[in-house]
């Protein structure tokens, strides 16, 4: 009986303008959460050919910074430069645990089989420990922020008042985008590391420090992902479970959008976004259940996603 | 670098380890009588810490002021306190652990409906008294009622109740129903929509949301919400949850449009601390406990001694988490020991006085009669948060359900 | 000649077989059950992932299902446990059959992050399904079993339940991985190329070892109901195959009694430390960026290069 109304529901909302551009807006800002962290853990998993278990983890430091940040100092533009500066330090923290965990990891055990295992054990154990770190930093209880006086004046849209804020995340989104795709294709450093994927030790024999690379790498996926928790923090609140929720839906994204894809990464999440702006409207009950066939179906017909590279 | 590297988490391996025993030295220190130990099972993280932070304030209060008495029969109350993440596994993890291996002599807590039941379960098959300040599910006391357990909370028959009678008053007929999607979200929305039909016959539901419990995004429920424009939403969200969809639904100006009533969300000081300026005035609220109300000389010395202790205003989810140990403490006085069906025959039916008044625990279903208030959100000069005005108090006795209602209901169960 | 090693086992089993009789320790009774049971898991788990060498990120869907089989049958269809219980165990290899034949199409991260989605959907559908499997909720009040009239209601009397059950099922685990069929899968393993070439259908073994190790997780999980009393949603979350991992790689993941060793280890520690801290994951989040780094073959790997440093060294002395 509660699906019948939900149909009805959708059907009414697909023909009512105002509510077709509701339900986007609302998914299309999730979406940009989605491919922030998606798009990092596809570009590690792309290049170092790591599952990296954190990433949702590393999203969560980004907002708890974030929140510190903004408490500490307060003034206009505290929001401004929390911003800018943030996804910084989350990189930071990236390249420590790249350079102190994973890279020995790789170094120790030249079987890939074994060195998938221990990355994802080591990446997981990340996990738990981030975890229990800001719990034990910043308390169990969970903080929010109001949104940057500067983005809370209110647009109405085809009927509907949506503060500048959400439009703001979906712009920073499309520019990350872009700015991905022109570093990898346009840029020396872009190049090198396509390189370096395609055959890793031609790149080393020609001299690059291919280590080195891998640091950079995994520490521009980290960037990614604290950019996105700080953009997250006035909607969604940090808490010390936001990083284990979103992890799974990342990996959907991941996945349906080809691994190792940046395009593929904002395709699969506008994809997972909208789905469930729509889905909550039509099967509240069974959109998550939606996502994960989904992700099922892809493997199963069509495993490099849709733009993934051939593995 | 590799033996550094080995030195450094060998250092820390063993740092974490000395942290980890220093709590042991406490256990060295003299006892001159054992004490009477609980097994506190509260919400102490992430969005659920709002309520089960409050819980275990209210209980830490309680035993402190106990003990400095001299205890209960000559012993003092001691409360251990873990964490169950609102998981109904988890809970069951630590009441069985807490009665295995640390040999509690009474359970106390769970908050979260769904661990409540899970729990009552393991204090009915190890014979240990289970006194619940927070669990609200009809259940409890009703289908799943066993001997063993007690609640010093409303049930979700007696809130919903008081908000149908508050309600009313008001002429809004379309109503839209959104609540988190677990035991308490949809036994209170059942409870409600029974009640509200008992005085509104020509109510209608327009359309309901059920996000998950502390869902992070609410912002395509409060689209539909918008799109769907009942004449007024009751919303059953608590704590953090109340806090994140009130921010988010402020920026799309939902409450400047509709009516809004909340149960046990709007009311708890703490959520009108966390959402300060944020706040919209004029929200309704329904609660047990709002911390300026009953102007008596008793709740005064109440609100001023945990302003004290803990540097903030006294949130519902004290008060009977407060009132729950009290319980247990006359209780056990009364029966002249610690034995469980000699304190379960001297609570059944024990009335103690609180800081809200006289309270009575029903002996047939082992649940709390005591009064709820409704009130909308005013500014007030005094204060930097919003507080809770105009209240309307209801009194236990008329928002209860008979003892009738309740031992028909259970028959009706058991089919 | 009896090898000091077989006698070593017979005294383990012994030694359990007595242990509660002995010690009246109702806790460690209680600890002791459901490391029995852990261990049994984590053994169906390394049976792809040490002998195989699959990842199978989605093997709690199968202790889910054989916990909820069990209950639901209980509980719904009013079966007797006993039947309920060995259904429990069947069931869930007819669902192993439909997802293990879609992920073994696959290799590596593919395997793995299919047969998470998999299980991530059992999950979900359980989770969701309020009118049917009681939700988030989950189950409680699951009788304990009653054989030959007599209701196995004390810890002690739940260990004996198990322990014949666990330790059938690890005989024939080991029968298996003795076995000819036990020596491809390892040969899949290390090479599944090279296996193919040998006109080894590494398929159709990968298929067995996938349904073999769904059975036997699927018996862990139906036991652990009868022994707890209770059926969540969580049972056949990933959280819960992360477990077997951890207990798996720090019991040593190429050895047999690794995972027993491992979930000995982990299920201990779990029950002990949470007494003094609430933190227990940063605890495991430590040990877990030690094996990665420097213990690779777990407990036993640690304990085989002991062994054959004292061999050498004495071998050195006798020089």
């Amino acid at each position: 009986m509660e699906e019948e109304d939900g149909m009805n529901e959708l059907f009414n909302c697909l023909s009512s303008p105002s509510c077709l551009v509701g339900q986007l807006v609302t998914g299309l800002t999730y979406a940009i959460f989605l491919f922030l962290i998606a798009s990092g853990l596809s570009i590690i998993f792309g290049v170092l050919n790591i599952v990296n278990f954190a990433h949702g983890s590393l999203y969560m430091l980004g907002a708890y910074f974030a929140y510190s940040y903004t408490t500490l100092f307060t003034s206009k533009e505290t929001y401004w430069l929390a911003f800018f500066l943030i996804p910084f330090g989350v990189a930071g923290f990236g390249a420590f645990m790249e350079y102190f965990f994973l890279r020995p990891i790789s170094q120790r055990y030249p079987k890939m089989a074994e060195r998938e295992l221990f990355h994802i054990l080591a990446t997981y154990g990340f996990l738990l420990l981030l975890d229990d770190v800001v719990k034990i930093i910043w308390g169990a209880r969970f903080f929010s922020v109001s949104l940057p006086p500067s983005l809370s004046p209110k647009i109405s849209f085809m009927g509907k008042v949506f503060p500048v804020y959400y439009f703001f995340v979906m712009a920073v989104g499309l520019v990350i985008a872009i700015a991905l795709w022109f570093w990898l294709n346009r840029t020396n450093f872009g190049r090198v590391v396509r390189a370096a994927v395609s055959n890793t030790e031609i790149v080393a024999s020609l001299g690059v420090n291919v280590p080195a690379l891998y640091t950079r790498v995994f520490a521009l996926g980290a960037w990614l992902g604290g950019l996105g928790g700080v953009l997250a923090l006035p909607i969604r609140s940090a808490n010390p479970e936001m990083g284990g929720d979103i992890l799974f839906e990342s990996f959907i994204v991941v996945v349906v959008g080809g691994l190792g894809s940046i395009w593929g990464a904002l395709i699969g999440a506008i994809m997972i976004g909208i789905l469930r702006s729509f889905g909550i409207l039509a099967i509240p009950s069974l959109e998550l259940v939606f996502a994960f066939v989904l992700m099922a179906i892809v493997l199963i017909l069509r495993p490099r996603g849709i733009l993934g590279k051939i593995w | 670098m590799k033996c550094r590297g080995k030195l450094l988490i060998v250092a820390l391996f063993i740092s974490i380890v000395i942290s980890l025993l220093l709590p042991l030295k406490d256990a060295f220190s003299q006892v001159e009588k054992p004490p009477i130990v609980l097994g506190g099972l509260f919400l102490l993280s992430g969005r659920a810490a709002v309520v089960g932070l409050a819980n275990y304030h209210g209980a830490i209060l309680a035993v402190e002021e106990i003990n400095a008495k001299g205890g209960v029969l000559g012993r003092k109350f001691e409360l251990l306190a873990r964490d169950t993440k609102a998981r109904p596994d988890q809970a069951v993890k630590e009441a069985t652990m807490y009665i295995m291996r640390d040999k509690v002599d009474f359970l106390y807590g769970t908050a979260a409906s769904h661990e409540g039941l899970a729990v009552a379960e393991v204090a009915e098959k190890n014979k240990k008294i289970l006194i619940s300040p927070e669990v609200t599910t009809d259940k409890f006391t009703v289908d799943n009622f066993n001997r063993y357990i007690f609640r010093t909370d409303h049930m979700n028959r007696q809130e919903e109740k008081s908000a149908a009678v508050y309600i009313s008053r008001f002429p809004y007929k379309k109503w839209y129903i959104i609540g988190p999607d677990y035991e308490y979200g949809r036994d209170a929305e059942k409870a409600f929509k029974e009640e509200l039909k008992r005085v509104k016959p020509d109510a209608v539901i327009v359309g309901e949301g059920w996000p998950k419990l502390n869902e992070p995004d609410y912002t395509p429920h409060i689209q539909k919400i918008l799109e769907v424009k009942p004449e007024a939403v009751y919303a059953i969200f608590w704590g953090g949850d109340t806090i994140a969809f009130i921010k988010q639904a402020v920026g799309f100006g939902l409450f400047e449009k509709t009516p809004f009533f909340s149960i046990s969300g709007v009311g708890d000081i703490r959520v009108h601390e966390a959402l300060g300026k944020d706040m919209p005035v004029g929200v309704h609220g329904g609660v047990k406990y709002w911390f300026d109300y009953p102007y008596t000389p008793k709740n005064k010395e109440f609100v001023e001694t945990y302003r004290k202790r803990f540097g903030e205003y006294p949130s519902l989810f004290v008060m009977s988490s407060y009132m729950g140990i009290y319980f247990l403490a006359k209780a056990i006085e009364k029966a002249g020991t610690v034995e469980t069906e000699k304190v379960i025959d001297a609570l059944e039916g024990l009335t103690i006085d609180t800081p809200m008044g006289l309270v009575t625990m029903r002996k047939e279903d082992h649940q709390v009669i005591a009064p709820h208030i409704w009130g909308k959100t005013m500014k007030d000069p005094k204060y930097d948060f919003l507080v809770l005005g105009d209240l309307q108090v209801l009194p236990g006795e008329k928002i209860t359900p008979s003892v009738e209602e309740v031992l028909n209901w259970r028959k009706a169960a058991k089919k | 000649m009896v090898k000091p090693q077989s006698l070593l086992w017979v005294l383990v089993i012994l030694a359990l077989v007595v242990f509660p009789l002995i010690i009246k320790a109702e806790f460690l009774t209680f600890l002791l059950t459901e490391i029995l049971i852990m261990g049994l898991f984590a053994m169906s788990f390394n049976l792809l992932l040490g002998y195989t060498g699959l990842l199978p990120f989605g093997h709690a869907g199968f202790f889910g299902l054989g916990a909820y089989t069990l209950t639901l049958l209980i509980k719904k269809a009013s079966l007797p446990i006993l039947l309920s219980f060995i259904l429990s165990l069947f069931i869930p290899v007819l669902f192993a059959l439909v997802i293990g034949y879609f992920c073994i199409q696959r290799v590596k991260v593919y395997f793995a992050l299919l047969s998470l989605a998999f299980g991530q959907i059992i999950f979900t559908i359980i989770f969701k399904w309020y009118s049917f499997t009681g939700g988030d909720t989950g189950i409680y009040s699951v009788p304990r079993p009653v054989l030959f009239g007599w209701e196995l209601k004390s810890t002690v009397a739940y260990y004996y339940f198990t322990l014949p059950f666990v330790l059938l099922s690890l005989l024939l685990l080991l029968m298996i991985v003795r076995s000819p069929f036990g020596v491809i899968l390892r040969a899949i393993r290390e090479n599944p190329e090279r296996a193919e070439y040998l006109a080894i259908h590494v398929k159709k073994y990968q298929l067995l070892s996938f349904l073999i190790s769904a059975f036997f997780a699927a018996e862990a999980g139906s036991l652990f109901v009868l022994f707890q009393g209770y059926s969540v949603p969580i049972f056949a979350h990933a959280t819960k195959t992360v477990e077997a991992l951890v207990m798996t790689i720090l019991g040593g993941t190429y050895s047999f009694i690794g995972p027993i060793i491992g979930a000995a280890i982990v299920t201990g520690l779990d029950k002990i430390l949470t007494t003094y801290t609430e933190y227990w994951p940063l605890v495991l989040g430590i040990i877990l960026l030690f094996l990665a780094l420097y213990l690779p073959g777990g407990v036993i790997g640690l304990w085989e290069k002991i062994k054959v440093s004292i061999k050498l060294k004495g071998s050195e002395g006798r020089e």
